[in-house]
């Protein structure tokens, strides 16, 4: 028995022209899972029309289709096929309750039309022509563009009255009247692999991946967390806030025997979406990849093999409906309708999480800060129809490689750009709602570009050409050997380094001699304690850590002079390379464009604030949509820096600032700049350390002779020792005496000394603040790069265009610029006359008299309505 | 000749006027001699004159835009009429070909109008560079301690 044909139609709905039917439905259901009219691609029917041939009326009363013959009064149609067999339609499904208004309108929301005409432009389609979808902004990425930026997906969707003034469907969160529970989770933090504990046959349940709100603007943790509607907090799973989450997977078991029949059909919605407090839940995304056979059946799914065009599975989807309005909703990629002879072990379907957590960042740049509570929620149901028992189950991955370019499926067509700009985040949107350059104010498109209209580039404008030199980054300078040594100390090291220049001779025990004054002889010529200071040519604190890529092991410690002493006592790292280049990031500056007219980037600025280096005024037309690279040339010497900010252009990356600073700052060594207090002890601590080391090593001048009779010749003469040992020994012996003497003394020297070392110690920290290196404007306590973008909010008096209108800037004849009828047909009031004013006017053809021909260009030129 | 009185609503620079209301077809002669774009018309008195503002002499195809009516003896009204211009004349000033400086349906958004906007207020949006390089606090800085020699040994 055939039931029914079904032919295709072009664009034109022209559904007369085609006479051969591409398929031919010859069981109950259209596109029956028998085989017979398996398709390679269900969206080639979906521009389509059907004949009816011996429908049977049990399953055909009514057919929907879109009729969009007049673009400004698109509507869905319910039509009963009992009065006409033949009609255009974008997509005809049977055996469904067409009349469901919710149906419907998941089916528009889906199916319907080529929505990559969104992209950017928001626009309305209307619904029984009593409500309308509207659409904003669109949803896409691949995997890189995921790195460099984030929050870079977004739809918006928002369903309206007629009169497009009225949410019928509050864009609220969470979803009321849902069933919620929680789900299976577990602790890995790498991959979920115990599927199917849960989402049970025939219920609903919602997995929920929470971003709990936080006192910080740009980092996360991330959790996955079981909604709990008692008190909200639910169960949080912390994935040590580094998670590179990337996939949900939803898979199905249907386990020995199960089989998903026909015209069954395994359908999910999911919705992955951000929801900032105190601004309504837009921004939802969703994207499908491609689904994939999983474990034991091995076989991917092929739409063009598998996929059987009879199952509803495109249809049931939107599960959503009932609570989600603003959520892009889909599911057939994890749908496959098989025959009632095989069974689908399991079905994998990978749902791209769109946004990047890579090192935990989530960027959010056009908000107020201060707004900015998050939360981000993924959120998927799965229910059955028809169905043998199967179980299903969600697993995340965090595959950081996922080059798949994810793609909602709004649209039947492809999108092949890659990035779609423009578009508005519901919350700047919202930050605009005065902005009357919307839709309902300004319902036309700009004029026709033209031969000669303002916009069109002339012919000969030269092109960005010629490569820009190259910022050599990975050039270094060597410290000069044998002449300096730079070692890059901790603050633990210094602070043993400052300590041993101090007070560590006075510990060094029975081998003082040898470990201490005979190498600090040797190194400075002197056994005057503080000669080392001598050769200590600076002294600088860095506000970042080397990296490994300049600086090299030392471990020999913290040596100076002819490095016989080690002040250190531990291996520590030498500088490599004088002058280095560290990255500061990068950073696309995207802006969205509220108005879409010129007010965008109107009395606009943007201010780079760059740290120890100061402000430098960039121009945002050059930057808007580019990506910026920030490095730090740095004098490790000096101390001075040279922060870059370079632009990717299409010839490669080019310098668009620069500006020098002061990033290594200066310690005070010795009394004469670290302030009057600092000056004061410091001096004390060393005068008081070298003159009791100068009464130390006078006593050990004047018992040396004895030290010498006593020690050395008596146990040199018994021993065989030479005289440099007994000469030691003596000095040792009479250090030893001497100590006692000295000791009440040296104790207060020690005090002083090691309150020197304290403020040498803070001045390490404190004295960048108060070094003249820098000034107050060039430290800026912020540890990035930023850029500070201010744009102008505006606001035009009310029916501002009526009466004076925009610039136009094209000429056509008068009638082009007529306004669109807006008024009541029924009195003919039209309230959008359209106020326009002319220059140039060409007069000819106008056979009236010169009086009003005078009268009329006047006119014209002052403005008139038309 | 005859006229007919209307009461428009529109814009007087309106080209295209909705006619809107019709009030009567009166027949009348010009006063005197009278110039085309300015006319005097004596008619009877109607009192729906008094709610008109707007007349089309109907043998010359023209629009006019009615003055102050004045009532003189033996019952007679005196009219005094001035083209309008655009009405009269739309179809041909529709198809004129002109250079269109402002318009309210059709405009270049991205002209820069400087009669446009009124700032309102300032909004700042603050973009960071993805390198967090510099230490929030001490435990990320690096001191670095040159000396004379000292790798020597």
């Amino acid at each position: 028995m055939i039931v029914g044909s079904l032919y295709p139609t072009d664009d034109t709905k022209d559904v007369g022209n085609n006479p051969n039917p591409l398929t031919t439905a010859t069981t109950d259901y259209w596109g029956s899972t028998d085989g017979s009219v398996t398709v390679n691609s269900p969206e080639s029917y979906w521009l389509g029309y059907i004949s009816k041939e011996n429908l049977p009326s049990m399953y055909h009363t009514n057919i929907i289709y879109l009729d969009d013959d007049d673009p400004n009064d698109k509507k869905i149609v319910v039509k009963d096929l009992t009065d006409d067999g033949n009609f255009p339609c974008t997509y005809i499904q049977r055996g469904i309750d067409y009349s469901s208004e919710l149906y419907v309108e998941s089916f528009h929301k889906e199916y319907d039309g080529v929505v990559s005409d969104l992209v950017g432009n928001p626009y309305k389609r209307y619904l029984f022509n009593q409500n309308y979808a509207e659409y904003s902004g669109l949803l896409y990425n691949n995997n890189s563009y995921q790195r460099s930026t984030t929050a870079s997906i977004d739809i918006l969707c928002y369903i309206y009255d007629a009169t497009g003034n009225t949410r019928i469907y509050p864009s609220e969160y969470p979803i009321t009247g849902q069933l919620w529970k929680s789900i299976f989770y577990s602790s890995g933090s790498t991959y979920i692999d115990d599927l199917y504990k849960f989402l049970y046959l025939g219920e609903e349940y919602t997995f929920s991946i929470r971003f709990p709100d936080s006192g910080t603007w740009y980092t996360y943790d991330f959790t996955i967390k079981a909604e709990d509607l008692a008190d909200g907090t639910g169960i949080i799973w912390d994935v040590n806030n580094q998670v590179q989450l990337r996939f949900f997977i939803i898979g199905f078991d249907f386990g020995t025997g199960g089989a998903l029949r026909n015209g069954g059909a395994i359908t999910f919605g999911a919705s992955f979406m951000a929801k900032v407090t105190g601004h309504d839940a837009e921004h939802t995304i969703s994207v499908l990849r491609d689904g994939h056979g999983g474990h034991g059946y091995n076989e991917k799914i092929n739409f063009a093999s598998n996929f059987y065009w009879g199952t509803p599975a495109r249809y049931e989807n939107p599960l959503f409906t009932y609570g989600y309005k603003e959520d892009v909703e889909f599911g057939y990629d994890a749908v496959m309708g098989v025959s009632q002879s095989n069974t689908v072990p399991y079905i994998y379907t990978d749902i791209a999480i769109c946004f990047s957590y890579d090192g935990g960042q989530w960027f959010l740049p056009y908000y107020n800060l201060d707004d900015v509570k998050k939360s981000f929620s993924l959120f998927y149901r799965v229910c059955r129809s028809n169905v043998d028992s199967y179980v299903s189950g969600v697993s995340y991955a965090t595959d950081v490689a996922p080059d798949n370019q994810f793609l909602a499926r709004l649209k039947t067509g492809n999108i092949t750009d890659p990035t779609f700009k423009h578009s508005l985040r519901q919350w700047q949107y919202d930050e605009f709602t005065d902005n009357d350059f919307t839709e309902e104010d300004v319902p036309h498109p700009s004029p026709e570009p033209g031969g000669d209209t303002p916009g069109d580039e002339p012919q000969n404008m030269p092109h960005d050409d010629g490569d820009p030199p190259e910022l050599q980054k990975n050039r270094t300078i060597a410290v000069p050997a044998m002449f300096i040594t730079q070692y890059a100390l901790t603050a633990d090291e210094l602070q043993t380094v400052g300590s041993n220049l101090w007070t560590s001779w006075l510990n060094q025990g029975t081998d003082v001699y040898l470990n201490f004054f005979l190498p600090y002889a040797q190194d400075f010529g002197t056994l005057n304690i503080g000669a080392a200071l001598d050769f200590i040519v600076s002294l600088k604190v860095f506000p970042f850590e080397f990296t490994i890529d300049y600086i090299t092991p030392a471990a020999n410690g913290v040596r100076m002079g002819t490095g016989h002493t080690d002040f250190l006592g531990s291996s520590t790292t030498i500088v490599k390379s004088q002058i280095i280049c560290i990255d500061a990031g990068t950073l696309k500056v995207e802006l969205p464009n509220p108005y879409n007219d010129f007010r965008d980037m109107y009395n606009c600025s943007a201010l780079c604030f760059m740290p120890y280096c100061g402000t430098v005024e960039l121009n945002l037309q050059e930057i808007l949509g580019r990506t910026l690279k920030a490095s730090y040339f740095i004098d490790l010497q000096s101390g001075g820096c040279t922060c870059v900010i370079e632009c990717a252009g299409d010839e490669g990356d080019y310098v668009i600032a620069s500006k020098t600073g002061q990033i290594g700052f200066s310690i005070p060594l010795t009394a004469t700049n670290a302030g009057q207090l600092t000056a004061q002890l410091m001096s004390d601590a060393t005068r008081a350390v070298g003159t009791i080391a100068g009464t130390f090593f006078s006593n050990i001048n004047k018992n040396r002779e004895l030290a010498m009779n006593i020690a050395g010749l008596n146990q040199g003469a018994q021993n065989g020792m030479d005289f440099d040992y007994a000469q030691t020994k003596a000095d040792y012996y009479q250090q030893k005496a001497n100590l006692g003497v000295a000791e009440g003394t040296l104790h207060g020297a020690l005090g002083l000394a090691n309150q020197g070392i304290d403020m040498l110690s803070r001045s390490a920290v404190e004295m960048p603040m108060l070094s003249g290196g820098g000034s107050a404007e060039a430290f800026m306590f912020a540890d990035c790069v930023s850029i500070q973008i201010r744009r102008g909010r505006y606001k035009k008096p009310d029916n501002y265009p009526h009466s004076i209108g925009h610039y136009n800037l094209s000429s056509h004849p008068i009638s082009y610029f007529k306004g669109a009828f807006t008024g009541n047909p029924s009195t003919g009031s039209n309230t959008n006359k359209g106020f326009c004013t002319f220059v140039g006017i060409d007069t000819s053809g106008l056979d009236c008299r010169d009086d009003e021909r005078a009268e009329i260009i006047s006119l014209l030129e002052s403005g008139v309505y038309l | 000749m005859k006229i007919i009185f209307y009461k428009i609503t529109d814009d007087p620079r309106t080209v295209e006027k909705n006619l809107g209301e019709f009030i009567y077809p009166v027949e009348a002669t010009l006063l005197g001699s009278c110039s085309v774009h300015d006319p005097q018309l004596v008619l009877s008195y109607n009192s729906l004159l008094l709610s008109s503002n707007y007349f089309e002499i109907v043998e010359w195809k023209t629009f006019y835009f009615m003055g102050e009516p004045v009532l003189s003896p033996g019952g007679r009204c005196i009219v005094t009429g001035r083209e309008d211009v655009l009405m009269t004349n739309k179809e041909k000033i529709l198809a004129l070909n002109a250079y269109c400086s402002r318009c309210e349906s059709k405009f270049e958004r991205y002209a820069i109008d400087s009669k446009v906007p009124s700032l309102v207020t300032s909004i700042v949006t603050n973009l960071q560079f993805s390198g967090h390089v510099f230490a929030a606090n001490g435990s990320q800085r690096q001191y670095l301690l040159s000396v004379k020699g000292g790798s020597l040994s």
